[in-house]
């Protein structure tokens, strides 16, 4: 039961990762290092496979200067 | 320049994740020696080295987490409590099937638990009962 909630939390979160990071240039392993975070979190971020903490969230949407709904968005649905 | 200065900057030349694999490769080649040398018949060598090789493992794991190398982050956390909850869900829920169904047989008269099944029973609810004050020390920490 456990991992079906949490396999359909994941599914209803998408998010922008991937595009905001390509549109300023940098790779998974540049990123990361930024947010200190490794190259695989955020490869599963992007691959809407892991759920990041609030706290990853909030950093990553500091390093884009945007709000974290802006990256990320959840779909009830 | 200090010691742990020049250390973090020579680590910084590889990514976290080939430390990650380096470190279960200590581990692992701690397993395997052992096991190798039990098989080859020097059990007390291969512990030895066991040790030798475990002790190193955590020095280098110390050595990591102290560094500014991110080897060690919020998903390996969360993948950290997923296993522990299946390999709970595994041990808990096979056993107590196992053992209910065992005690049961036992009281219908057709089996006779054995030392070492008894042992084994005693382990198990151990195990389960250390969880259930592990849980409810977090719940009332929260």
């Amino acid at each position: 039961m456990g991992s079906s909630v949490y396999l359909s939390q994941i599914q209803s979160m998408r998010n922008r990762l991937p595009e905001l990071r390509e549109e300023r240039g940098l790779s998974q392993q540049e990123l990361a290092e930024r947010v200190e975070v490794t190259r695989q979190t955020i490869n599963a971020v992007e691959r809407e496979r892991y759920n990041p903490s609030l706290e990853l969230a909030f950093d990553l949407a500091d390093e884009f200067d945007c709000h974290v709904e802006d990256i990320f968005l959840y779909d009830a649905d | 320049m200090m010691v742990t200065e020049r250390i973090d900057r020579l680590m910084q030349r590889y990514r976290g994740e080939s430390y990650g694999r380096l470190l279960v490769g200590i581990y692992l080649s701690a397993a395997v020696v052992w096991m190798a040398a039990t098989a080859l018949g020097y059990p007390r060598e291969g512990f030895l080295a066991f040790v030798a090789i475990f002790v190193l493992g955590l020095v280098a794991d110390f050595v990591v987490r102290r560094s500014s190398v991110t080897v060690y982050d919020e998903r390996y956390y969360e993948l950290e409590k997923r296993a522990s909850s299946t390999a709970f869900n595994i041990f808990g829920g096979g056993g107590f099937i196992v053992f209910i169904t065992l005690i049961a047989a036992e009281f219908a008269g057709v089996y006779e638990m054995g030392e070492r099944v008894e042992t084994l029973f005693l382990a198990w609810a151990a195990f389960v009962l250390t969880w259930g004050v592990a849980y409810t020390y977090h719940k009332y920490r929260a």
